[in-house]
C-alpha cells in the first residue's frame, strides 16, 4: 500500500546513507523493498506472543490494562517524537561531517579527547552515520583514544538521541542524572584505549600511502 | 511532559528558522529524513510499546524488584549491565522496555547502567556495523576500554541520585 516498487528519491537517499555499509550488504539489497521489514515482523510476533501469554496467565483484564497504559503513553509521546524526528533531519543537514573528521583527526592529547566527546555527543543519526565518521577520523590521523571516545560519546551521551527519544519517555530528573553520570564515560574509555591498547592498534594500522 | 514538549518544539522552530535563512541549506533533505524515519517508527514503536508492556507484566514483579530493583545495589547494577548489552534494536524498542521495567520496580541507577550497556556494549550493533566496518581488533580494543563503563555509570548515578534525586 505504502511501499512503491519503483525506486523513489527517498530510497536513493537511503542507499546513499547506507553507502558506507559493507559492500556485500549493499549488493543484496533488493530493488523492490519488502512489504513488511523483518524487524517489524519480529516485533509484531513478540507483541502477539507476549499478549497471548499475558491473556493466558493473567486474564483479559491484564491485557486490557496493558493496552490502555500503552495507548496513554503513545498519546503523550507522539507530539514529542514528531518534533524529535524533525530535529533529527534538521541537525543532519546542519552538521558538516567531513569538517568534523578533519578537525578532530589533527587534534591530540587531552584536548583531542575533549573535542571527541563534544563531537561524538553532537553527531546525529544511527550507526550508519557514526561509524563512517570513525573511519574518516582514522584516515585523518586520529589516534585510537580519540576514535573510542568519539563512538562512546555518540552512543551514550548523544544529544540527538536525547532530544528525539529520551525526553519523550523519561522524567526530567532521571534524564538529567543519567546524562550527568554518563558524561565522564567517553573520556575514561578513550584514556584506557590510549594507555593500554595504542601499541596493539598501531600494529594493525595499514601503512598510509 | 508539557515542559519537555514545549522545549522540543521551540528547538525545532529555531532550527527551521536557521535552515530556511541559511543559503544553500537543503531543507528538502531534512524533510526526507523526517519522513523516512517517521515511517520506520510509525509501525515499530507502537508494536515495541505493546511487546514491552506485555513482557514486563509477565515477569513477576518481585523478580524484577529483587534482581534489578532499587534495593538490589551493585549486584543489580552488574546484572542490568549484563542484560542491557544483549538488548537488540533501536531506542524506540529499548526505552519503552526500560519504562516498563521501571513501572514494575526496576531501580533508577540499575536502569542507567542498563541504558549505558545497551549504548556502549551493544552486541547487535557490533555484529551489524562495527566488526564489518572497523574490524575485530578495533572492536576488541573498544570493548576492553568500555566494559567497565556501564557499572560505573550505574554507581555514579546512584551517588547522584542519593545526593539530588527526588526520592533519594
Amino acid at each position: 500500500m505504502n511501499e512503491t516498487p519503483k525506486i523513489s528519491p527517498k530510497s536513493d537517499q537511503e542507499n546513499e546513507e547506507a553507502g558506507a555499509k559493507p559492500a556485500s550488504d549493499a549488493a543484496t539489497v533488493p530493488a523492490r523493498r519488502r512489504f513488511i521489514a523483518t524487524d517489524t515482523l519480529i516485533l509484531a510476533a513478540l507483541a502477539l506472543c507476549a499478549g497471548i501469554a499475558c491473556w493466558h496467565y493473567l486474564g483479559s483484564s491484564a491485557v486490557e490494562q496493558a493496552i490502555r497504559s500503552d495507548l496513554r503513553l503513545i498519546l503523550q509521546i507522539v507530539p514529542m517524537i514528531v518534533a524529535g524526528l524533525m530535529l533529527a533531519g534538521l541537525v543532519e543537514i546542519l552538521v558538516p561531517k567531513e569538517l568534523v573528521a578533519r578537525w578532530l583527526g589533527t587534534s591530540s592529547g587531552f584536548r583531542g579527547l575533549l573535542l571527541a566527546t563534544v563531537a561524538g555527543a553532537m553527531t546525529p543519526g544511527g550507526p550508519f552515520s557514526s561509524f563512517p565518521i570513525v573511519l574518516a577520523l582514522q584516515r585523518a590521523g586520529a589516534d585510537i583514544g580519540t576514535m573510542v571516545t568519539f563512538i562512546t560519546a555518540w552512543s551514550v551521551i548523544g544529544i540527538n538521541r536525547m532530544l528525539v527519544w529520551e525526553i519523550p519517555f523519561f522524567e526530567p530528573d532521571f534524564l538529567i542524572i543519567r546524562f550527568v553520570a554518563s558524561i565522564p564515560l567517553p573520556f575514561i574509555a578513550g584514556l584506557i584505549a590510549r594507555q593500554f591498547f595504542a601499541r596493539m592498534w598501531a600494529r594493525s594500522e595499514p601503512v598510509k600511502s | 511532559m508539557l515542559v519537555s514538549g514545549i522545549f522540543l518544539w521551540s528547538v525545532v522552530i529555531v532550527l527551521w528558522i536557521v535552515v530556511l535563512r541559511k543559503p544553500g541549506a537543503d531543507y528538502r533533505r531534512a524533510l526526507q529524513i523526517f519522513v523516512t524515519q517517521g515511517r520506520r517508527v510509525a509501525v515499530r514503536m507502537p508494536l515495541a510499546l505493546l511487546a514491552a508492556g506485555f513482557v514486563a507484566v509477565l515477569i513477576p514483579q518481585d523478580v524484577i524488584g529483587s534482581l534489578i530493583g532499587g534495593a538490589s545495589g551493585f549486584l543489580g547494577i552488574a546484572t542490568s549491565s549484563f542484560l542491557g548489552s544483549f538488548l537488540p534494536g533501536g531506542p524506540f524498542v529499548t526505552f519503552p522496555f526500560v519504562i516498563a521495567l521501571m513501572n514494575y520496580g526496576a531501580g533508577e541507577p540499575q536502569m542507567v547502567a542498563f541504558i549505558a550497556a545497551w549504548s556502549v556494549i551493544a552486541i547487535h550493533r557490533v555484529i551489524a556495523w562495527e566488526v564489518p566496518l572497523m574490524g575485530v581488533r578495533f572492536w576488541f580494543i573498544r570493548f576492553a576500554s568500555s566494559a567497565i563503563l556501564p557499572p560505573l555509570a550505574g554507581v555514579l548515578s546512584a551517588l547522584l541520585w542519593a545526593a539530588f534525586g527526588s526520592n533519594g
